[in-house]
């Protein structure tokens, strides 16, 4: 810690030749007092066989002595007060940050567990206290049927025991005891409890464990509906068609988003299904031209002409060609119903509003509308033919999306739907 | 630790400075001895010890009270000392000086003044204290915490830094050391002459 005075060094060093360092270390020790146990043996030894190391020893004694007998500085007056002058202002406080960090997730886990503990023994507790007093509840009309009637036949119990009275017939027809008046001042003056049967023993009230939850009102329950997810191979079976069913009577219209390893994968699926329950698809110019050259791009088939069942079928349909065909064609799908974004969507994929939100009313169709003679024909004829349209659209950002009023599909599409029947669901399937 | 200096830490950190002016008047007479015989410089050494004091002070939140007290500060002192002589290097002008005069330490102008200087009385004090001046500063470091002062070999070893080995072997060199400067006439390996008032007959030669 201290530089090193090289002349004091050399001096020593040239002197000492006559000690090993070990040897001086025993004296140094046995001088100071610090000499251990074991090596006492050895300074003895040692100063029996060497009169110098003898000589030494008594020499690091003397001069240990004389340097402790040497007079001691006093302090100089007015240091303490300098002292206390210049302390800070503040008291020194111990650094509480190591010892939270020690204690903190000790603190937190016994926290955890006086938590777990009491909640446990509160729950158990009054839920045991409660089933404890149904208990003699349930028990007490076995135990004493009679004194579950009123009160005072519970009374004439008590006095027909106490008192000799007038007989009562018995069952096995023998004559009873007699019959005596009942004496109702004293019946009025000291009411006695019933023998058979006491109620159930008033359960103590005790600050942990009863009564606390009583006051707790019921929750407001809220009934969420989470959207619908399927898989597409499970289509088929009685229980998602079931599910399928209920959710598409809730709703008019829906989204169906279909997820595969590619969409054309899926695109593919699903129009051979919608082929096979008479789905007329009519695709899109532009987008049977993206189809052609391969350009991996979402799809979307919009059909209004399909009721619930319909739509389930199609459904099972899809399934069917996706076990048959590709397996990874469709996997996961989300059934959503219809919002505000899939009117937009389905909006600016038509350029018409679809009134997707909108539940068609029995008759709609018979509305007195003026009809030109052009739609008319149409209309019947699709009706008379059971047509089912679907259109089959890129499902691109709006972007880029073809202008639908240069779309001669949809143009034909939107004429061949005619207008909406009672009884069915508008679908938009993204294929994905 | 012991049971006054406990209890007295503790009003300290309770915000009582009272008890801290108890613990300065306590110890300041035993720091000051050791940092005068250790830094040869009186001037040096009492402010050393005040400084000493009020780093213990701004400290002693962080003192576990594993050790004794008086450890503590002779360990805090010794930093606060070897602080004083890197500073006081710079000052020292190297032209014109003397050939004894040279080194790192300036001239010990306050010695004079201070209160404990030449409080050695007698002859033999006054020649076992020269002594100690010229021991080398790691040897009078060892030497003065175990003879002035009293302290054990790990005591000293924690203050000063190094394993308890060390000391041990530094307190050899040093009793040796201070046997060389006692005993100068002594020509080839130690003459320990007598083995009893070793130090009049050091002074007669």
């Amino acid at each position: 810690m201290f530089s090193r005075d090289p002349k004091g060094s050399a001096d020593w060093k040239m002197r000492n030749e006559r000690f090993s360092e070990h040897e001086l270390d025993l004296l140094t020790a046995g001088v100071d007092g610090e000499l251990p146990r074991r090596d006492a043996a050895e300074l003895r030894a040692l100063l029996k066989s060497r009169p110098d190391a003898v000589s030494l020893f008594q020499q690091f004694k003397s001069d240990a002595s004389s340097l402790r007998e040497l007079p001691k500085p006093a302090a100089p007056k007015g240091m303490a007060s300098a002292i206390l002058a210049r302390l800070p202002v503040t008291a020194p406080t111990r650094p509480t940050s190591d010892r939270r960090r020690v204690w903190l997730p000790a603190a937190v886990a016994a926290c955890l567990l006086f938590t777990v503990c009491s909640g446990s023994y509160l729950f158990f507790n009054v839920r045991g206290q409660r089933a404890v007093a149904q208990g003699v509840r349930d028990q007490l009309p076995a135990l004493a049927p009679n004194v579950a009637a009123t009160e005072p036949d519970q009374d004439s119990v008590v006095l027909a025991k106490a008192k000799p009275g007038p007989r009562v017939p018995q069952q096995n027809g023998k004559p009873g005891p007699e019959a005596q008046p009942l004496d109702t001042n004293s019946l009025a003056q000291t009411p006695k409890a019933p023998e058979l049967a006491p109620a159930p023993r008033a359960v103590p009230v005790d600050a942990l464990g009863a009564g606390i939850l009583d006051h707790i009102k019921p929750l407001i329950s809220a009934e969420i509906h989470l959207n619908a997810m399927f898989d597409a191979a499970d289509f088929g079976t009685k229980d998602v068609q079931a599910s399928l069913l209920k959710e598409l009577n809730r709703d008019p219209a829906f989204r169906l988003d279909l997820f595969g390893k590619t969409p054309a994968a899926g695109y593919d699926a699903l129009q051979k299904a919608a082929k096979a329950v008479g789905i007329a698809v009519m695709v899109d110019a532009k987008t049977q031209d993206l189809l052609n050259r391969k350009v991996p791009v979402n799809l979307a088939m919009y059909t209004e002409a399909l009721t619930p069942a319909e739509v389930a079928a199609l459904l099972a349909e899809l399934a069917k060609q996706v076990k048959a065909t590709n397996p990874h064609a469709i996997g996961r799908t989300h059934l959503i119903p219809a919002g505000a974004v899939e009117a937009r969507d389905a909006r600016e994929l038509l350029g018409v509003d679809l009134q997707l939100l909108k539940t068609p009313r029995v008759g709609q169709a018979n509305d007195p509308k003026p009809l030109s003679a052009d739609t008319l024909t149409k209309v019947t004829g699709a009706v008379k033919k059971n047509d089912k349209p679907a259109l089959v659209l890129a499902y691109l950002p709006s972007q880029m999306r073809t202008p639908p009023s240069q779309s001669k599909e949809i143009k034909d599409f939107l004429n061949r739907k005619g207008d909406r029947r009672p009884g069915t669901v508008a679908m938009l399937f993204v294929v994905r | 630790m012991n049971h006054d200096d406990r209890r007295l830490i503790a009003e300290v950190l309770a915000g009582q400075t009272s008890a801290y002016a108890e613990l300065v008047r306590r110890y300041q007479g035993r720091l000051l001895n050791v940092v005068f015989r250790v830094l040869d410089n009186a001037e040096d050494a009492a402010d050393v010890v005040q400084d000493t004091f009020v780093n213990a002070y701004q400290s002693l939140g962080s003192f576990k009270g594993d050790a004794e007290f008086y450890t503590w500060l002779y360990r805090i002192a010794f930093n606060t000392a070897i602080s004083a002589k890197r500073k006081r290097r710079p000052t020292v002008s190297l032209e014109g000086r003397r050939e004894q005069d040279v080194g790192t330490d300036p001239a010990d102008r306050g010695r004079d003044n201070f209160p404990g200087a030449n409080l050695e009385r007698t002859d033999d004090e006054k020649l076992l204290a020269d002594a100690i001046r010229k021991l080398s500063e790691e040897h009078r470091a060892v030497l003065v915490l175990k003879d002035l002062e009293g302290l054990r070999y790990d005591e000293i070893a924690g203050i000063i830094g190094v394993p308890v080995g060390t000391v041990r072997s530094r307190l050899n060199r040093a009793r040796l050391e201070l046997r060389g400067i006692l005993n100068p006439t002594a020509s080839g390996p130690l003459d320990f002459g007598s083995t009893e008032g070793e130090l009049r007959t050091v002074k007669r030669s």
